[in-house]
C-alpha cells in the first residue's frame, strides 16, 4: 500500500473553448476517480474557460496565447515533469473520454510499459470515414515498426516519466501517433487496453475535410518518411529545448 | 542580355532598395533583416549595369541564353532565403511556445491561493511537490 501511494499520477486536460463542457467533465473526473491528481492547461481559450475553472477552484496552467492540442498538452507535460509524477494522462476536457478507464491505463503502465493508449477498436471495429483515416496511420505505423495499433488516433493515453521528460525537453514529441511511432522505435513498449468513448456533447470537432487531409499528409509523411531517419534511444539524454 | 531585361533588372534593385529604406524610416523592421535585401538589390544592379559578367559566366556553364542563366541564379537565391526563413519561424515557434509554457506553469506555482491538485486535502505533498518544480524552474 504504501508503495502504491508514492506512486503519483497526473492527469492533464488541455481546454480551448470548453466553457460548456468543463464542468461536468471535471465533476464527473473527481468523482469517478478521487485518487488522481489533475491540472486543466487552458489553451488561450476566447471563452469562459478559464474563468469558469478559477470559480470552480480547478487547477489550471493558463496559457496567454493558443498554442493547438499539442503545445497545450506539453505544458502539462513539463509540469508533470517539473512536479516530479510518475505518470502522467492526457484527458479531453469536453467530456468524450470516460474516466473509468484511467485507472485501468495507468496499472499497466504499472506493470511495465511505457504508453498504454485506450483503443475503441480492440473489440469491434467500427467502419466509418472518419476511421479510414486511423487505418491508414496505423497500417504505417505497422510497415514502419512492426506494430499494431488498433486506434492511432486516440486522444486518451498514458505516459510513465520517462516518455514525460521527452515531451517536456524533446523537440517533436507531441500527442500524435507520429510521435507514438517514433516512441516505438526509439524502444517504448506500447500497450492498448479497450476503451468506450462518448459522442461530444457540446460544440463541434474541430476535424473538418481540410484539416484531416492536412493531418493525414503530415501524419503520412512524419511517419513514411522522417522515421527512419529519427531513430534515438530512450537511454540516450535530451537536451534539446 | 536585352536591354529590356537589363532595365527590369534596374527597376527591381532600385524597388526593393526603396521598399526596404522606407520600412527601416518607418521603424517598423530591423536592420539586421534587410542584409539579405540590399545585397540582393546590389547584386541586380551589378548585373544590369555590367552584363559582360552574366554573359561570361553563361558561356562557360554552356547556358544558351544569359537570361535563363540570371532567372536561374535569382531562383536559387530565394530559394536559400526561403529555406533560412524555414528554419528561423520553427525555431521562433518553438520560442514562443516554450515562453507561452514556462509562464503558465510559473503563475501556477507563485500564486498564493492556487488550488490545490491533490483531492485529499489532507495530504501535505503539494506543497513540497511545488517547492521543487519552482526549485527546478529557477524561481
Amino acid at each position: 500500500m504504501e508503495e502504491l501511494d508514492r506512486y503519483r499520477a497526473l492527469v492533464i486536460m488541455p481546454a480551448f473553448n470548453e466553457a460548456d463542457n468543463i464542468v461536468p467533465t471535471v465533476e464527473n473526473l473527481k468523482q469517478t476517480c478521487p485518487q488522481l491528481d489533475f491540472i486543466i492547461v487552458n489553451d488561450g481559450s476566447s471563452d469562459e474557460t478559464a474563468a469558469i475553472c478559477r470559480e470552480h477552484g480547478f487547477p489550471l496552467l493558463d496559457l496567454p496565447v493558443n498554442l493547438g492540442l499539442a503545445g497545450a498538452v506539453t505544458t502539462g507535460m513539463k509540469f508533470a515533469w517539473l512536479s516530479g509524477y510518475d505518470a502522467a494522462v492526457q484527458f479531453d476536457s469536453d467530456g468524450q473520454h470516460r474516466p473509468e478507464f484511467l485507472q485501468p491505463l495507468l496499472d499497466e503502465l504499472k506493470n511495465g510499459f511505457d504508453v498504454v493508449c485506450g483503443s475503441r477498436n480492440l473489440e469491434k471495429r467500427e467502419i466509418s470515414a472518419r476511421m479510414l483515416g486511423g487505418r491508414l496511420i496505423s497500417l504505417s505505423i505497422r510497415l514502419t515498426t512492426g506494430v499494431v495499433l488498433t486506434d492511432p488516433t486516440s486522444g486518451l493515453r498514458a505516459y510513465n516519466r520517462r516518455i514525460i521528460e521527452r515531451f517536456a525537453n524533446q523537440i517533436n514529441i507531441t500527442p500524435e501517433p507520429d510521435t507514438i511511432s517514433y516512441l516505438i522505435g526509439a524502444g517504448a513498449r506500447v500497450k492498448e487496453i479497450p476503451v468506450v468513448m462518448n459522442k461530444r456533447s457540446h460544440g463541434r470537432s474541430y476535424l473538418t475535410f481540410s484539416t484531416s487531409i492536412k493531418y493525414m499528409l503530415r501524419m503520412g509523411i512524419s511517419i513514411l518518411l522522417f522515421q527512419t531517419f529519427r531513430k534515438g534511444s530512450l537511454d540516450t539524454k535530451v537536451n534539446e529545448r | 542580355m536585352s536591354p529590356i531585361l537589363r532595365v527590369l533588372l534596374i527597376a527591381g534593385a532600385l524597388l526593393t532598395a526603396i521598399f526596404f529604406v522606407r520600412l527601416i524610416r518607418k521603424r517598423r523592421l530591423q536592420i539586421d533583416h534587410t542584409i539579405f535585401w540590399m545585397l540582393f538589390s546590389m547584386l541586380l544592379l551589378l548585373i544590369a549595369i555590367f552584363p559582360q559578367i552574366i554573359t561570361w559566366l553563361a558561356g562557360i556553364l554552356g547556358f544558351v541564353s544569359p537570361a535563363n542563366f540570371v532567372f536561374l541564379m535569382i531562383i536559387f537565391l530565394l530559394i536559400l532565403r526561403l529555406f533560412s526563413v524555414t528554419l528561423k519561424i520553427s525555431r521562433l515557434e518553438q520560442q514562443v511556445a516554450s515562453l507561452t509554457q514556462n509562464l503558465a506553469i510559473r503563475d501556477y506555482l507563485t500564486q498564493q491561493d492556487a488550488p490545490t491538485l491533490t483531492q485529499n486535502s489532507e495530504s501535505s505533498s503539494r506543497n513540497e511537490k511545488s517547492s521543487r518544480s519552482k526549485e527546478r524552474l529557477g524561481l
